[in-house]
């Protein structure tokens, strides 16, 4: 997958939230977007996912410019903010909800998914006991269940603990090792050093490249 | 389509679709309560009732006490006012509630927009329909066990005449008549519950998207009531009073189909533009 993004500006009521991005990426790399609260990083995940348009320049998926050939990325799985989910159901049934939508993937698949975030697949406890950790790692687990080629993950490790963050970054490193592409922020620079290939500097709506740690 | 199947289950597998149900079969239950007294009152009469046919002679039938024709039954009037809620607490909430959540954001880039949309009205629809429709019929069945399921008596009973949907129907053959009617009643109701679409996410409760069809029947109500009083038109046009089968004025089969129509298209145009058109913020 390549993602090429042209140009790129986007203003929300007369307030400019990114100015003329361009960016150049391909599958098989950890692409790590770093910057300040409000600099432009989520507007800049939810733009490559197709989730808005931008107000000038295109984003293209493989040459094709999203929201005009396609709505959304053909492959993408996101994790965007807060995971959201169905309160009365268990995570596995949640998940189930969805990968019966494109039905690539079957229960066993999402069993999987599960176990690789660390929740057990026969929890009965339904998601709106889960605790904040167990909520993100079940939106860690929607986002890559079905093997995407784009993986946006907004804050994954967020509310996690040490061993949940190392179980989180081992699977973005597989899924980058099979050839996803993936964009990722997180709040602790040291982690996203240390996963990302690239990192990328968000700032008042530029983003600029800068060497990984 | 992709997610229709999963919209449908969500729409009819929560909470708020058993308590619409629960609420709307306790309102269908007034009136047959209400159709039981009377017909403890009238059994020395209708047992010694010299039949014609199938027909009863004096006008006592099931099919003049059944709730969308029974007008002075208390089942009847407030099931009249409180159809809309019932119709949009399913899942007429579910677009704001996802929204807020996320999860609208899971299904759409798994389905597309349109695709998503289409799948989420038909579930609001089917799910409003049922709603609505689901105790009106098990009210002519319970009311069935009560009353005797004769002919009405066109020379006793007035209140459907020309001009009023399917009348000669009604007189023929009410049995087809009143499952018409369920049809009518669960196509009124899944239009009314699409109106939730008109509030989007822009709603802070879920409880406010629920009143939307509520508030926009009542408003329509009260225009076409005065319309009506100074005698600008003589049918009955309100969809609030639609949802009976004696409203205050003839409802053709036009109006009631122009209006299920009308309501139908303005939830989805409303919906389209709110859902599709908009950036998922």
């Amino acid at each position: 997958m390549e993602i090429t993004v042209n140009h790129v500006s986007k203003t929300i009521k007369g307030a400019s939230i990114l100015e003329d991005v361009d960016l150049s990426w391909t599958g098989g790399k950890i692409y790590g977007l770093q910057g300040p609260n409000g600099s432009g990083k989520t507007m800049l995940m939810r733009l490559i996912a197709g989730l808005i348009r931008p107000t000038s320049g295109e984003v293209l998926i493989d040459g094709r410019e999203l929201g005009r050939d396609m709505d959304f990325p053909p492959s993408v799985g996101l994790l965007i903010e807060n995971p959201g989910f169905l309160p009365n159901h268990t995570g596995f049934r949640n998940l189930m909800l969805l990968a019966e939508i494109k039905k690539r993937i079957t229960d066993a698949d999402v069993r999987k998914a599960l176990g690789d975030v660390g929740l057990a697949p026969n929890d009965p406890r339904k998601y709106r006991k889960y605790s904040l950790g167990m909520k993100q790692r079940l939106g860690v687990a929607a986002a890559i269940m079905e093997r995407p080629e784009l993986i946006v993950l907004d804050e994954p490790t967020n509310a996690l603990d040490d061993k949940g963050v190392e179980r989180i970054c081992a699977l973005i490193r597989r899924e980058r090792d099979r050839g996803a592409l993936v964009v990722l922020t997180c709040h602790d620079a040291a982690i996203l050093d240390r996963l990302s290939d690239e990192v990328y500097t968000v700032s008042e709506g530029h983003v600029e490249r800068r060497a990984a740690g | 389509m992709k997610s229709l199947k999963t919209e449908l289950w969500k729409a009819t597998h929560n909470p708020m679709f058993y308590a619409a149900l629960a609420i709307g079969c306790l309102i269908a239950l007034v009136n047959v309560f209400e159709n039981k007294m009377t017909a403890d009152q009238l059994r020395p009469l209708i047992l010694s009732e010299d039949h014609v046919g199938s027909r009863s002679p004096w006008g006592f039938s099931l099919f003049f006490l059944w709730l969308p024709v029974n007008t002075v039954s208390y089942g009847t009037t407030l099931y009249c006012v409180v159809w809309p809620i019932l119709a949009a607490m399913p899942y007429g909430w579910s677009y704001l509630r996802e929204r807020k959540s996320g999860l609208y954001l899971q299904t759409s880039v798994r389905t597309g927009r349109m695709e998503n949309f289409v799948a989420k009205y038909v579930a609001v629809f089917v799910s409003g329909g049922i709603a609505v429709a689901v105790p009106i019929l098990l009210n002519l069945l319970a009311s069935a066990m009560i009353c005797p399921y004769v002919l009405p008596n066109i020379m006793r009973y007035v209140q459907i005449g020309d001009g009023y949907f399917l009348s000669e129907l009604y007189f023929t053959a009410p049995w087809a008549y009143a499952l018409i009617w369920c049809g009518v009643v669960f196509l009124m109701g899944g239009a009314a519950a699409g109106l939730c679409f008109l509030v989007g996410a822009g709603a802070r409760l879920r409880v406010m998207t629920m009143l939307v069809p509520f508030a926009i029947l009542m408003v329509l109500d009260g225009i076409y009531s005065v319309v009506y009083e100074r005698g600008f038109h003589a049918l009955e046009l309100s969809p609030l009073r639609l949802v009976l089968a004696v409203p205050n004025a003839p409802n053709p089969e036009w109006v009631v189909l122009a209006t299920i129509v009308l309501m139908a298209l303005t939830g989805f145009a409303g919906g389209y533009w709110q859902v599709v058109r908009h950036e998922l913020v």
